[in-house]
């Protein structure tokens, strides 16, 4: 007699998910480093603005979180492309999984890196503070603070969380274009430039970046573009065979 | 109910045909061998049937589904090949401790008296172990999943000796106790001949047969005696192999089929392995041919 | 943006992509010699989550400039009492003054027909200066001074900023102005300023009120005031 265990698809994403956050605990830990970096960086202050009055002349220096959001981005990337690579991939099957469970385990994953790295980005800002106490005798001017401004506080959150979403959904497509062929690894940096520089490409930034009567609709825009990244994913993984 | 189901598989790389229309069926919980030269297609097969890659054209059936892509597949059946990966961040604990998870048949003390026995460190990385030591973690691996089928695609490469015997002691043990359809691909067909229980000969992508290890036994007879009285029992018969011993006398390996006992001709059986090379060797010869 | 301003945004970018790039690289090659455990990856994640929350709660202690973070509508308050002060300045409607503002009052008896202002250490003066002829005969002469709203960014630049030291002698009344000072402050924020790079300038103009010190001075008609430095602009 033959038994047959039969699981479903939610059982078995579900424990790819707990393998998975187990095993890409160094991605985090990469996170972590990559933030450090973001800060030593930003501690010379991303914008100032001076003003004299009366013989008098103020510089003020704003710290923001935009240094280490574009390290976090950058790394947001590459973790996305990382779990396309061979050794990623090969590591599932391994285990019981087909090519959707495994994706879907990937951007639950990607999902769970994203909400972590983007509160870290935002709390990292709270470091600086702190440090920037000790380091140099420049007082303080009053800024807002989490508790002061509980819906600023969320809303600049889910944004930083969702951008980081959206890029490393990005990577992860541009990581499975790259195992079906090696010149997609060119075509990120040329897409870049050309939505960079290009009349079109300018128009679609700031569709999607600026054009926004509010920020949740941002918010909505961002994640319609990672499901889009993502299911352009699963379709190019179906082409793919593991361990051929 | 038919474990797998192949009718005319046919697999192309870059236009060379890896499979080239199997057709075989597995039924019933058993032990077979999966015997082919190398390039024969033992891999190609065997990746198919555990959904790793696309089947080419034909058909293929596991668990009565085509098994890419296939979660019920995936779940009840494991091939054990040297190409297994775990992530580097894991040890080889924390890949025990994760595969009950996946397998819901897993037997842990299988898996950790196995691991006990053949002294793997349980703190060491998958990807740091020697490659004997690998193959025997692979081993206890895909035993310990008890997955309805199990496939082994070369699984005693690199091992020693003894781990080897150890290996297809432990298999055959944990076989009786728990039927279910193994696979085994291997070279060595002549030291784990006594467990198998089906031959399973593929060769250039083509199935040449597909027989109970008793039958295969009996497939080829050797007759060796001088050489004409050879040739004249021979003629007309199917040659599988000949071998010129000496001047005087010959060897050659026939289809076994009723024969007259003749004076100064021996019949001797012929074993299982040395069946399967000649029936897979290209020309009647061997490698003497090649010096002649 | 224009086109230009676009590739010199993406020059540094690409730099930083590929410093990144070969940082990851060089990650990934030091952590596969390391012995990279679970275990030690676990701590570092609890040592740096602790850290970050220990620096949320260690900011609210940390002294600050600025009592209040001032609103939008503050600020247009604010920006509409210096509007008005001004005016009244101009039009030397001296009750009209806000008292708020007043900061010093003198009242001098001159020796003597003239008044002699003069300025003293700054190149360009500092105070706004406007005279209000009074018909008294008598040699008194009444000073004030005010200060309109200074804010920037929640600090009260008012306070920071030293006032000009008045001086009121026999026939002369001598500004010296406050001597050069330079502040810097750090201001942290939580957004990020690229996606709001529209709305920002707006942001900071309305965070922004520069006020001025004001001299008013009362004197009687007969008296000659002498203003070579050209204090007064009304």
């Amino acid at each position: 007699m033959m038994f047959l265990s039969n699981s479903t698809l939610g059982e078995v994403v579900w424990t790819q998910l707990k393998f998975k956050m187990n095993a890409y605990l160094g991605a985090v830990v990469s996170l972590i480093f990559v933030q450090i970096i973001g800060l030593i960086v930003s501690m010379n202050g991303n914008s100032s603005t001076g003003s004299g009055v009366d013989n008098t002349s103020f510089t003020i220096i704003t710290i923001s979180s935009d240094v280490v959001f574009a390290f976090v981005g950058i790394w947001a990337v590459f973790v996305g492309k990382l779990f396309t690579t061979k050794a990623y991939r090969y590591d599932d099957f391994s285990f019981v999984a087909t090519r959707l469970s495994s994706n879907l385990a990937n951007f639950s994953v990607l999902c769970l890196m994203s909400i972590f790295a983007g509160v870290t980005t935002f709390l990292s800002n709270y470091i600086l503070r702190v440090v920037l106490l000790l380091v140099s005798d420049v007082d303080y001017v009053k800024s807002v603070s989490i508790f002061e401004d509980p819906i600023g506080t969320i809303v600049n959150l889910s944004i930083m969380i969702i951008l980081i979403l959206t890029i490393s959904a990005g990577g992860y497509l541009w990581g499975m274009l790259v195992q079906i062929h090696k010149a997609f690894t060119y075509l990120l940096i040329l897409l870049i430039i050309t939505l960079l520089v290009t009349k079109t490409g300018q128009t679609i930034l700031q569709y999607v970046f600026i054009e926004n009567e509010s920020i949740v609709f941002l918010i909505v825009k961002l994640i319609a573009l990672s499901l889009v990244f993502f299911l352009l994913a699963i379709l190019c993984s179906n082409r793919l065979e593991v361990r051929r | 109910m038919t474990v797998i189901d192949c009718q005319d598989l046919r697999k192309k790389y870059k236009r060379m045909a890896a499979l080239d229309g199997i057709t075989f069926q597995l039924k019933d919980q058993k032990i077979t061998g999966l015997i082919g030269r190398n390039g024969a297609g033992k891999t190609t097969l065997l990746k198919i049937l555990a959904g790793f890659i696309r089947k080419g054209s034909g058909d293929v059936l596991v668990f009565s589904s085509n098994p890419f892509n296939n979660l019920r597949v995936s779940g009840n059946s494991i091939l054990v090949d040297d190409q297994m990966s775990f992530p580097d961040s894991l040890t080889l604990a924390d890949i025990l401790g994760m595969a009950p998870d996946f397998y819901k048949r897993w037997d842990t003390e299988l898996a950790n008296n196995l691991f006990k026995y053949f002294k793997l460190n349980p703190k060491q990385l998958h990807s740091r172990l020697s490659k004997g030591n690998k193959a025997t973690f692979n081993m206890i691996f895909g035993l310990a999943t008890r997955c309805e089928l199990t496939m082994f695609d070369e699984p005693t490469n690199g091992m020693d000796e003894a781990v080897r015997s150890d290996f297809y002691r432990a298999l055959l043990k944990d076989y009786i106790a728990h039927p279910r359809s193994i696979m085994i691909s291997s070279h060595h067909l002549a030291e784990m001949e006594h467990l198998l229980e089906d031959i399973l000969l593929i060769h250039k992508g083509k199935v040449v047969f597909h027989q109970s290890l008793e039958e295969v036994k009996e497939y080829a007879v050797a007759l060796q005696g001088t050489t004409d009285l050879v040739e004249k029992l021979a003629a007309g018969k199917e040659i599988l192999h000949t071998k010129q011993l000496d001047s005087q006398r010959n060897y050659v390996v026939i289809k076994k089929e009723e024969m007259p006992v003749i004076d100064g001709v021996t019949t001797q059986p012929v074993s299982v392995s040395d069946v399967c090379m000649y029936v897979t060797s290209d020309g009647k010869g061997g490698i003497d041919d090649v010096f002649k | 943006m224009s086109m230009d301003t676009w590739v010199v945004a993406i020059l540094p970018l690409l730099v930083l992509l590929f410093l990144i790039w070969i940082f990851l690289r060089l990650g990934r090659n030091i952590t596969k010699h390391i012995n990279w455990t679970k275990r030690l990856s676990k701590w570092l994640l609890y040592v740096y989550i602790g850290m970050l929350l220990l620096a949320i709660v260690a900011y609210e202690f940390i002294p600050t400039n600025g009592d209040k973070i001032a609103a939008p509508k503050e600020y247009t308050m604010f920006k509409n009492e210096n509007k008005i002060f001004q005016q009244a300045f101009e039009n030397n409607e001296g009750s009209k003054f806000d008292s708020k503002f007043l900061v010093e009052e003198w009242t001098q008896e001159l020796v003597g027909d003239t008044l002699e202002i003069i300025s003293k250490g700054s190149q360009f003066p500092t105070e706004r200066l406007n005279i209000e002829w009074t018909d008294s005969k008598e040699q008194l002469v009444e000073a004030k001074m005010y200060k309109t709203h200074s804010y920037m960014d929640g600090i009260n630049l008012g306070e920071e900023i030293p006032l000009s030291t008045v001086e009121i002698n026999d026939n002369q009344i001598i500004l010296t102005a406050p001597s050069p000072k330079q502040l810097t402050y750090y201001l942290f924020s939580n957004e990020l300023s690229v996606l709001s790079i529209v709305d920002s300038l707006d942001a900071w103009e309305q965070r922004r009120v520069i006020g001025y010190t004001y001299i008013y001075l009362k004197v009687p008609k007969h008296i000659n005031v002498i203003d070579k430095d050209g204090l007064q602009f009304y």
